[in-house]
């Protein structure tokens, strides 16, 4: 009943770690997710007097993924019948040039602006225009949304690391007896903390075996589908099972990294 | 005969204190039953457990099954009591073990064969009378089948040497004559070297033995 008990607090800790981890993980994607998203809608808007040539200006702003002109034919048009030929024409000539800037990755506000002045450094560009508000409100949100996760994430493996080194500390002293017992009888240091490994082996089985059944619990009950609809992630393709490698690596080490600890702290009487 | 223990101006003390024993020199070899008696805290079993590794000589020169304890490293420690069979007075026997697990751990330590130790674990429950306690553990014994656990366990892999450290202390007489009987077994059939330590030498053993006597740190023959 002991040793059960001890089981169970040493996985529901290790479950809760490798639950936390794949929370972070899960909105990690759902970040990136969304950061690709906005990016694509995101764009800069740039005034020209000159023609402007793509690649010298990714080659002085990495980010900047295209540079796509606007066509002024529609604005044009819908000046035929108000405006002369003449007036039309010298309209063509000395109207400037507009162009849509697409980023690779979305910018932050202050790298915003500073690709904004190299910009306007850049001969013939008369001005940049971008929706700062918006920008900066959609930006601010994500980092604040990121922060949140992260740090609820990093408290919780926190708590649950803390929670199996206290665990450990129990296993210690229940084992240091049995270990100090079979030093007497000439047992070297790896069968003395055999058993230590096959519980941290056992556990780590059982953790990776609960996480599996809360994964396919929240996808059965339509809790997946209910997330995926309230985050509005339609085209996101979400596998619960990505991070499996991740998860069942992180339960392993963890818990042979405490069971080594364990091992290592112990200390026969003898020499 | 080989000489299995060889004590020459031994010293021991535990860490920053007066030395227990002082300047022994004791000769032990193959096959001979010793005791070694001496009042509460005259370093009986300190000497003892220098023999295994558990207390470092401080000066002098300590030789057990040709390892001299003063320079031995860990690895040679395990390998010398793997050899030993050690019955201690408070038995050490691991709880959460059953009985016949106990009485292996010798056998899984020295890697055994399974059948090999589940047929030998039988034969040394039978020969200690608790082959009926099977599947129990420790706890569930009264303290003379707890000692007779632990007196199974020390035979269990043939030890070359045998160090008992009280081994009838607290126990009664059914259970002393069983420990006894097998001490004397393993000694007169195997030729197993044996070290009791104790406070009262039974007045029958069936066998020779060599009687020494501790006395405020000297350790001297008693003819």
């Amino acid at each position: 009943m002991k040793s059960l008990k001890s089981h169970l607090s040493l996985i529901i800790a290790l479950f809760s770690i490798l639950f936390a981890i794949k929370s972070y993980l899960f909105v990690e994607n759902v970040l990136k997710y969304y950061e690709k998203d906005i990016t694509s809608q995101y764009s800069l808007f740039i005034i020209s007097q000159n023609k402007i040539i793509e690649d010298e200006i990714k080659n002085r702003i990495k980010t900047i993924e295209s540079v796509k002109e606007i066509s002024t034919k529609k604005v044009i048009n819908d000046l035929k019948n108000d405006v002369s030929k003449i007036s039309l024409d010298l309209l063509k000539t000395t109207m400037p040039k507009f162009y849509e800037v697409k980023f690779s990755a979305y910018p932050s506000t202050d790298k915003l602006k500073s690709i904004k002045n190299i910009l306007l450094s850049m001969p013939g560009i008369l001005k940049t225009e971008t929706f700062t508000n918006t920008h900066k409100q959609i930006y601010t949100t994500l980092v604040f949304t990121k922060s949140v996760i992260y740090f609820f994430s990093f408290s919780l493996v926190l708590i649950s690391i803390l929670l199996m080194a206290g665990e450990m500390r129990l296993w210690q002293y229940a084992h240091q007896e049995r270990m100090s017992i079979m030093a007497l009888f000439g047992a070297p240091l790896m069968l003395k903390s055999s058993v230590l490994f096959k519980f941290a082996f056992l556990d780590s089985i059982f953790s990776i075996f609960f996480i599996i059944l809360a994964f396919m619990f929240i996808e059965n009950n339509g809790l997946l589908a209910q997330i995926i609809s309230i985050l509005n992630l339609g085209t996101l393709n979400i596998d619960l099972y990505d991070d499996m490698g991740t998860l069942i690596i992180s339960s392993f080490s963890i818990s042979f990294g405490l069971a080594l600890f364990v091992m290592i702290k112990h200390k026969d009487k003898e020499l | 005969m080989d000489r299995v223990i060889q004590a020459k101006n031994l010293t021991l003390s535990y860490k920053n204190h007066e030395p227990i024993i002082k300047n022994a020199n004791i000769n032990i070899d193959t096959s001979e039953f010793i005791f070694i008696t001496g009042q509460s805290g005259s370093g009986k079993s300190t000497f003892l457990k220098s023999l295994y590794g558990e207390i470092h000589p401080q000066n002098g020169e300590l030789i057990v099954g040709g390892v001299n304890m003063l320079y031995i490293t860990k690895k040679r420690l395990n390998f010398l009591r793997k050899h030993l069979g050690i019955i201690f007075q408070d038995y050490k026997l691991i709880n959460n073990w059953t009985i016949e697990k106990n009485v292996m751990l010798p056998l899984l330590i020295a890697g055994y064969d399974k059948n090999v130790s589940d047929s030998q674990v039988q034969k040394l429950l039978s020969h200690v009378k608790l082959s009926h306690q099977v599947g129990k553990y420790p706890m569930e014994l009264s303290g003379g089948e707890q000692q007779r656990v632990a007196m199974a366990r020390a035979l269990s892999h043939n030890p070359v040497l045998i160090l008992a450290d009280e081994p009838t202390g607290n126990l009664d007489d059914y259970s002393s004559k069983v420990i006894w009987d097998l001490l004397r077994g393993a000694n007169e059939q195997l030729g197993t070297t044996v070290v009791v330590v104790t406070h009262r030498i039974p007045e029958s053993l069936g066998v020779p033995y060599t009687h020494y006597h501790i006395d405020e740190g000297t350790i001297y023959e008693i003819t």
